[in-house]
């Protein structure tokens, strides 16, 4: 019951994914086969830092009206880091004219287009697979923006076989 | 990202929409109206609809309770058996492929316990009815979310007003058009692939994706415990193959173990909600199928009974049925999760491996 009152009129605005400690350890698996047991309090921080980074232009919010919601990932006060935040009119990105819906669509808009930019542009020699995942129902916000910022990439150990399987 | 072959690299993108099912009741009870948005009608009336739901939950609870009894029926009975292992797992349908079980059932023990014990008895006679009155409500609304993302609701309101977004598209849809806008930018080998994997109501996303944007570059679709319906699923992969064919994109379909489908108990109740996945409440509880088409294409015995469907297509498929070990999806939530299962001496392969895709060729 708790969404009632947002319920009855949600309007686009962020939402906020704190990158804590047990957050950074759940994403610590670097190949598909090892996760970290432990993290040393000196680390936590910049692996958080280094999560968040890579997070903010992978995942993609939406809200209950088909609005982008930008995401901001806030860090512990012990970490002493300014919150990295998805584009949102009038705080990292420009504020348009026009109803809010519309405000969030075209800084997303902008957003997207910075993330396909990266895209077309991969390491030279290197071309870019996308690989897009979207999840199930019955997830609520945080778990959900927690599985989205954590599915580590990293296919070091991928054998040929399977590598030639990827590749088609 | 990460190193994938020599020449490729991985990048992400993980699509989040609101799908949680409380929140989605009260949504569809006080905002939602007949495809209409912040219905003011519905704002007012929500106590009416809440308290009908009330009522209805206990004059439908002796109908539910049978349906209940005889679904429970179904998920026992002998031709779930005979379609899901003896039809589905025969080399004659080389697309099918079955993780052969070598006798073992590593589902946690504690889920029939709690499931026949009093507390998960009496609670299924208080739960059963109450799921039946708004379950139904709550799946509309969660399945509107799944549409709203690529186009926003129709807003009377608004558009009285002339002011909010008329063109009418949902945010998605202009991430996958600027991916669409770059990639054809980009001279035909150095585009980057596309692998898009839904699992559950994400596969319904993943239809609208196909259908908007059937010219991109996909190289594997992937389908975990698809909740969308095998006509979707049929209408989206031929607006894929319509133009060209497609000789380098895959078809992967994915679904649990049928006895693991039918029997998902969800200890985090204590046992207390009725047998079955998420899936299975859709076929029998949320939606009333017209057709076997209409039932969902993520059951291990709604695919086998779609092979005729699926023959037509021009796609290389793959469809595969887990086993039960624990180094296997076990239940529907499960087919996105990797880490390490406590008391599981074997590691979990990750969804977006292709490695979890098919089934390992037997020693």
């Amino acid at each position: 019951m708790m969404c009632l009152a947002s319920c009855v009129k949600p309007q686009p605005g962020p939402v906020t994914f704190p990158v804590t400690k047990e957050r950074v350890l759940r994403a610590s698996c670097d190949s598909p086969y090892h996760c970290a047991r432990e993290i040393e309090d000196r680390d936590s921080c910049d692996r958080a830092v280094t999560l968040a980074e890579k997070a903010s232009t992978s995942v993609i919010a939406i809200n209950e009206r088909g609005s982008y919601s930008p995401v901001f990932f806030t860090f512990s006060d012990k970490c002493k880091r300014e919150p990295i935040r998805q584009p949102m009119p009038g705080v990292n990105c420009k504020d348009n004219e026009g109803p809010i819906a519309e405000k969030f669509t075209d800084c997303f808009v902008e957003h997207a287009k910075d993330i396909m930019k990266k895209v077309k542009s991969p390491p030279k020699g290197k071309t870019y697979h996308l690989l897009v995942f979207i999840h199930g129902g019955l997830n609520t916000e945080q778990p959900r923006l927690e599985r989205a910022s954590s599915t580590p990439t990293e296919f070091s150990a991928m054998p040929a076989s399977l590598a030639r399987l990827w590749a088609g | 990202m990460g190193r994938l072959n020599n020449s490729e690299l991985l990048y992400p993108l993980f699509v989040t929409w609101p799908s949680g099912g409380i929140q989605s009741y009260i949504y569809q009870r006080v905002n939602y109206n007949q495809g209409d948005y912040d219905s003011n009608f519905k704002r007012w009336a929500s106590p009416l609809y809440f308290l009908t739901d009330a009522v209805e939950s206990v004059v439908r609870a002796p109908v539910a309770w049978a349906e209940s009894i005889s679904w429970f029926q179904l998920g026992q009975d002998n031709d779930v058996k005979t379609i899901g292992d003896e039809i589905g797992c025969v080399k004659s349908r080389p697309a099918y492929s079955c993780v052969t079980l070598r006798g073992r059932d590593d589902r946690p023990n504690s889920d029939e316990i709690w499931y026949w014990s009093p507390v998960g008895i009496v609670g299924r006679v208080v739960t059963i009815p109450v799921i039946d009155a708004i379950g139904q409500p709550a799946w509309g609304a969660m399945l509107s979310r799944t549409h709203i993302v690529m186009r926003k609701p129709f807003n009377a309101h608004a558009l009285a007003q002339t002011q909010g977004s008329l063109d009418g598209k949902g945010d998605l849809w202009y991430l996958f058009n600027a991916i669409s806008e770059v990639i054809n930018e980009l001279p035909e080998d150095e585009r980057p692939a596309i692998t898009i994997i839904g699992h559950s109501m994400g596969v319904i996303v993943v239809n609208q994706i196909l259908r908007n944007f059937p010219d991109l570059p996909y190289r594997n679709i992937v389908f975990m415990g698809g909740a969308t319906s095998i006509r979707d699923t049929l209408i989206a992969l031929g607006r894929v193959t319509a133009e060209k064919p497609r000789p380098n994109l895959r078809f992967y379909n994915l679904s649990l173990h049928q006895v693991a489908e039918a029997n998902e108990v969800d200890a985090d109740f204590f046992g207390t909600l009725s047998k079955g996945t998420l899936l299975e409440w859709v076929d029998r509880m949320f939606t009333t199928p017209a057709t076997f088409a209409d039932r969902t294409v993520g059951k291990w015995i709604n695919a086998v009974m779609a092979h005729g469907d699926f023959l037509d297509s021009r796609l290389q498929m793959s469809f595969k049925r887990f086993g039960l070990s624990c180094a296997e999806p076990l239940k529907h939530g499960e087919f996105d999760e990797y880490e390490p299962r406590p008391r599981c001496a074997e590691l979990r392969t990750p969804y977006w491996h292709p490695s979890f895709w098919v089934v390992p060729e037997g020693p």
